[in-house]
């Protein structure tokens, strides 16, 4: 099946969980995200699955942990704040080394903030909002296309490497219908041994993150998980490169934020501009090569985001000569203006 | 003798709890200590015991185990 | 052996689903009393290939290392949601939530009541003995009313932080749990009834009859620095006027 149908961006992400194989969701409800549980509530009871509305986000992220423990494939949904409950049970995630996959469709902040698309967790979502010594897979689609692909990618990097995978889109993303063709399901599978599935015919098998002794050393923990980062980090970078190769300058962004700076993009080529566009598919991994790659000729880079300037950071520590490297961004749940973007790149031609 | 509590003492962290529940009062400490430096759970008559059981079940530690003698 | 030395049978042996080692627990501590109880109706039910024991964050954290079948670690307060997520998953399994006083009452109160709310097919243990046991002694949700601890020295003013919160009696206000009962450890009796009201926690999860919730008044003999014993008799003249021991549900 092959043919293009009209969805929703969290609709879309719900049926390609699906499809990836995921059977269990627990989530609780928070806006902009709540056509995922409202989608799953309605497909995973036809599929034999399980969706089960959490009287809270932490009761939420630990039925995760414990589906995940049970070796299912298994899903939560959220928005900012409800994704800043999670930190805890995300931080136990990555110490007991569970596969999931946790989605957050970004709203402005801090605290309740408004309801309106932004990307102002980029830092909680890639230095890790929890506590301890980690780091999870993140994932930043722009279209409702890849909302659906990179969900299926998703299960099955979380499987691969037991971490936890986040989709981070944000509120206008999930809310946005276009046109997709809906993946296939990869037909990857993991033999998940260490699942607490009864210790019938085997030792008993625990899933924990306490190292209290040294026999069970915290360390050696840590440095088991530190292989594994370097190794996602070496092979898991994604991002695309667009009209970069003989670029003068480059915009920088991913998400919504990477669409609008495609339009630009696209009207200062016509006027005759060299403009590119580099977008991170992954955030952490953050796609540093790559990156250095597509801003070897840009005279100036401009880091375009809806927040007040977090990936900047990776950024300027990615790329050489980093006093190149300028900001854009809008917050508070406004969009950066294409405008605004084509005036910046002009003036630096001044 | 109908029985007897097995008495694991190296593992005895020296509650006393044993010592109280035994309905006919043949659970004692040691004069000694084991290696965790505690006086160890012992019985001081065999012969008396009942082969109830309760010394073990109100262990915490599993220190005992109670056997009782087949008929003969 | 004697030559002289009959053939007996044990009349109380190790439980298979009960490994052998010295725990970390103080000497006296109703953990291992509760510990043992649990891995014996594990073996007599034949469900030690199936069970999962899910730990709570407090002096029990390591309940998995004690028990010779699956085990899962769960953050503090958030064992009933684990549990949820294992046995949604894997519903043949026998799930055992075994929660403190802080755990289950104050940190994690949320988890606890939803999951009993919604006839969670598990059986929780809730070990009452009033205090923080791993932190040092702290005011717990039931530390009981006058009684001193690390962070109440001039004794628990309920008109200050409340009453003991009373477990049981909370979670009989909802409609789906099957099972609820209180009991105790501080005597052979008691110890004996609170195995037979474990058993038939795990036997409702068995029979696929729904929550189970079993509180066990217990002791902390270190922090409540008192002999095992005296320990044991505190429950019986302190708390259990409180906490009024029995069956409140058996449906």
């Amino acid at each position: 099946m092959n043919e293009k149908i009209l969805m929703k961006g969290n609709e879309a992400l719900g049926e390609a969980a699906i499809i990836a194989g995921c059977r269990f969701y627990f989530g609780y409800p928070i806006t902009p995200q709540n056509e995922v549980p409202a989608y799953m509530s309605r497909r995973l009871p036809q599929e034999g699955g399980t969706f089960l509305q959490a009287e809270s986000e932490l009761a939420a992220i630990n039925m995760v942990y414990g589906a995940s423990a049970a070796g299912a494939r298994v899903m939560t949904s959220s928005s900012s704040p409800g994704i800043s409950l999670k930190q805890e049970g995300l931080s136990y995630i990555a110490g007991a080394e569970l596969p999931c996959v946790v989605v957050n469709i970004m709203r402005g902040g801090p605290g309740l903030g408004n309801i309106a698309g932004s990307q102002g967790d980029y830092f909680q979502s890639t230095r890790g909002g929890g506590n301890g010594d980690y780091r999870q897979l993140v994932l930043t689609p722009a279209t409702v296309q890849e909302m659906a692909d990179l969900t299926v990618l998703a299960f099955d990097l979380a499987d691969e490497y037991r971490i936890a995978v986040l989709i981070l889109g944000d509120g206008y993303l999930g809310q946005i219908s276009e046109a997709l063709v809906l993946p296939k399901p990869t037909g990857k599978v993991f033999e998940k041994p260490w699942a607490l599935t009864g210790a019938k015919g085997r030792k008993p098998n625990k899933v924990a993150s306490l190292r209290l002794v040294p026999e069970t050393s915290l360390e050696e923990l840590n440095l088991v998980l530190d292989e594994k980062y370097k190794k996602i980090s070496a092979k898991e970078c994604r991002s695309e490169s667009y009209l970069t190769e003989d670029a003068d300058y480059l915009l920088v962004a991913y998400g919504t934020s990477s669409r609008i700076c495609r339009e630009a993009v696209n009207e200062l080529r016509e006027e005759g501009i060299k403009a590119g566009l580099f977008r991170l598919i992954t955030a952490w991994p953050f796609p540093a090569e790559a990156l250095r790659i597509a801003s070897a000729k840009a005279k100036k880079i401009l880091t375009v985001e809806m927040s007040l300037g977090q990936m900047i950071e990776d950024v300027k520590l990615s790329v050489k000569d980093p006093e190149r490297v300028d900001f854009y961004g809008r917050s508070g749940g406004m969009l950066p203006e294409t405008d605004e973007i084509k005036r910046r790149i002009k003036a630096y031609g001044n | 003798m109908r029985g007897k509590p097995i008495i694991d003492t190296a593992k005895c962290k020296g509650c006393e709890l044993c010592n109280d529940v035994c309905p006919v009062n043949i659970m004692a400490m040691s004069d000694t200590f084991n290696k965790q430096g505690v006086q160890y759970a012992v019985c001081i008559d065999e012969e008396k015991c009942t082969t109830c059981g309760a010394c073990a079940i109100i262990c915490p530690d599993m220190v005992i185990k109670v056997i009782k003698y087949e008929q003969g | 052996m004697e030559t002289k030395t009959k053939d007996f049978k044990y009349v109380y042996d190790k439980p298979e689903a009960l490994v052998d080692k010295v725990t970390h627990y103080c000497p006296g501590c109703g953990h291992g009393i509760v510990h043992k109880l649990l891995a014996e109706v594990i073996d007599e039910l034949g469900v030690r290939e199936k069970a999962i024991i899910v730990a709570p964050v407090g002096c029990s954290v390591l309940i998995y290392d004690y028990m010779n079948f699956d085990g899962c670690e769960a953050s503090h307060g958030r064992a009933p949601a684990v549990a949820t997520g294992l046995k949604r998953v894997n519903p043949d399994s026998i799930v055992v939530a075994y929660q403190g006083d802080g755990d289950l009452l104050a940190i994690g109160t949320g988890e606890a009541i939803h999951a009993a709310n919604r006839g969670e097919n598990i059986t929780t243990i809730f070990i009452n003995n009033a205090i923080y046991g791993m932190t040092g002694g702290q005011m717990a949700p039931t530390t009981m009313e006058k009684q001193i601890t690390a962070t109440t020295p001039y004794g628990r003013d309920p008109m200050d932080v409340g009453f003991p919160i009373r477990g049981c009696e909370l979670l009989n206000t909802l409609e789906r749990p099957v099972f609820i009962e209180r009991c105790s450890i501080y005597d052979f009796k008691n110890t004996l009834k609170t195995k037979k009201a474990i058993k038939k926690g795990i036997k409702n999860q068995i029979e696929g009859r729904g929550y189970s919730f079993i509180e066990v008044l217990s002791t902390c003999p270190t922090n409540w620095g008192m002999k095992p014993q005296e320990a044991a008799n505190w429950v019986k003249d302190t708390m259990v006027p409180y906490y009024p021991l029995g069956n409140f549900r058996d449906n």
